[in-house]
């Protein structure tokens, strides 16, 4: 589709999305008295619900497209470089380690995910390739799991529950204070994923060519990585690990937009993101099963349908 | 051009490809690199681009004598482009959106292409004769028309130098003698220095103004009449 057609359509969806997040849920509340003082309570809720979905909608799938453009990789998503096992080891090491920090669970996750994002930030100036970082960034997030699973065997019951009901992800978890803060991170994360539209187009060629264009690989893979950490590690640190709408999303975009070109592609499925995501949410609000649950349905077959096909 | 100043070039932990060697390819001339496996045809190539370490001496290309393991990428963009084997695999990219990658180290932060732009992109798809192509999804190119597109992306990039790591591989032999004769004429006709790489003596012999043949630890370059008579060269074409 044309993205001058298919743009305002995405925003016009997001905003009927939007308001139908406001309105919908277990308790009823007629429009007229949308404004009282007594529905504020439930409203307010659902605002700030609607505000964090659509942020980790656009977070998840900008960083997820990223991923697939810098490994060449259609299965790789946000998560792929162990962002996600670093900010669980922060969590785990918080809520199960007994370590207390300053920030809470969102302090931790973001400190987690950032360590991750360090170590791999030093290993890139060392390797050649994407292919190795890749590897590398599995690796990290393997021992990182085994450290994770060392913790959770040796904690008590109820710290292991809130753990375990951290990685199954939430979007109700943000308060109105940490919003300026999850905003933030997923702003600075978006505009570095503008700046680097150009690079990501030029690595669609591979590197060989990328390079002969001008193109400084690793500076490049390094703001990417940079950016990828702000908008998922974000969205980790402040909602738990939201899976598939990142690997899902990018897909979806490239199959409406039938484009490569990461200008289109980069609104595309961020729009797209959003409101993928705030389906999921109402889905999971009208049945009250758990976020992650819904997303992992929906994303599944997209998944299946691009193994396929290839 | 292309100025190759007494240099030692070896794989690493090998003995030399080539040691001591010197040679110039002025601008509007097509060559080619010729030599069997393993000669290092493409190390070469890798070193022009400075993406080979030589061990000793040093090669600067263009008329300022830039060194590339000297200078910036994008510097080095618009000085050389090049031409690779492997098919490019991206969906729903089209023809005519890689050739304006080619664009690349001439526009700005976000690539947006101005009108001069376009009627490079252009100029370079009629070049390499394949405008009628422009629209196509490059996934349903069949390679002799791939080959052709990626060196209309390299012709956009519009640099002095073009080299190309054996641009004819796979192609059958017109498609060989059709993308010689071009490269030929775009050297002559654009004042390029074009640099190809090939096992195909015949087309080499009868379209290239020099041939520059590696038997390590020495290369040869001669023009083609008294290339064809020249011993270690000759006998590859038996």
């Amino acid at each position: 589709m044309k993205p001058r057609l298919l743009f305002p359509l995405l925003i016009l969806l997001t905003l009927m999305l939007q308001f139908a997040e406001l309105v919908l849920g277990p308790v009823k509340i007629p429009f007229s008295e949308f404004f009282l003082p007594e529905s504020w309570l439930v409203v307010e809720i659902r605002l700030l619900k609607l505000i964090v979905a659509t942020i980790a909608g656009i977070s998840l799938s900008v960083a997820g497209l990223q991923m697939q453009t810098l490994f060449s990789n259609p299965l790789a998503g946000p998560y792929v470089l162990g962002l996600s096992s670093g900010a669980s080891l922060g969590v785990a090491l918080l809520l199960l380690g007994g370590v207390s920090g300053p920030f809470g669970i969102a302090g931790a996750a973001l400190a987690g995910a950032a360590g991750i994002m360090f170590l791999l930030v030093v290993v890139n100036a060392r390797v050649r390739d994407g292919m190795s970082l890749l590897i590398l960034g599995m690796m990290f997030s393997s021992a990182v799991g085994a450290i994770v699973q060392i913790l959770q065997f040796l904690s008590h019951e109820s710290a292991l529950k809130s753990y375990v009901v951290w990685t199954m992800g939430s979007l109700g978890e943000v308060t109105w204070g940490q919003l300026p803060l999850f905003g933030v991170i997923a702003v600075a994360g978006l505009v570095l994923a503008v700046l680097t539209v150009k690079s990501l187009n030029l690595m669609l060629l591979g590197p060989v060519l990328a390079r002969s264009m001008g193109l400084d690989l690793r500076r490049s893979r390094m703001l990417i990585l940079l950016s990828t950490t702000l908008l998922a590690g974000g969205v980790t640190a402040f909602c738990g690990p939201i899976g598939f709408i990142g690997l899902a999303v990018p897909h979806i975009a490239r199959g409406v937009c039938r484009t490569a070109d990461h200008r289109v592609l980069i609104p595309a499925s961020a729009l797209l993101g959003a409101d993928i995501l705030l389906g999921c949410d109402l889905i999971s609000r009208l049945l009250v099963l758990p976020i992650n649950s819904i997303t992992a349905l929906v994303g599944i077959p997209v998944v299946i349908y691009v193994v396929l096909r290839r | 051009m292309i100025d190759i100043q007494d240099i030692t070039l070896a794989h690493r932990n090998s003995g030399p490809l080539l040691e001591n060697q010197s040679c110039f390819l002025p601008a509007g001339t097509l060559t080619a690199l010729t030599g069997r496996n393993g000669s290092g045809k493409s190390t070469l190539l890798r070193a022009i681009c400075g993406t080979h370490p030589l061990r000793s001496g040093r090669i600067l290309l263009g008329q300022k004598a830039v060194d590339p393991t000297q200078t910036t990428p994008a510097r080095l963009a618009s000085l050389l482009s090049i031409v690779t084997t492997g098919r490019v695999n991206a969906r729903h990219m089209t023809a005519r959106q890689l050739v304006e990658m080619g664009r690349a180290p001439l526009t700005g932060r976000f690539g947006i292409l101005h009108a001069a732009d376009r009627e490079a992109v252009a100029r370079a798809l009629e070049l390499a004769g394949i405008s009628h192509l422009a629209e196509r999804e490059i996934s349903r190119l069949s390679d002799g028309e791939h080959q052709r597109l990626m060196l209309a992306r390299a012709l956009a990039q519009d640099t002095p130098i073009i080299l190309l790591d054996e641009p004819t591989g796979f192609l059958d032999v017109p498609n060989r003698r059709a993308v010689t004769r071009l490269l030929a004429s775009l050297a002559h006709d654009e004042n390029k220095c074009i640099l190809f790489s090939t096992h195909e003596l015949d087309s080499a012999l009868a379209n290239a103004d020099y041939i520059l043949h590696l038997s390590p630890p020495t290369f040869t370059l001669l023009p083609p009449s008294e290339m064809a008579v020249y011993p270690p060269f000759a006998s590859l074409s038996v």
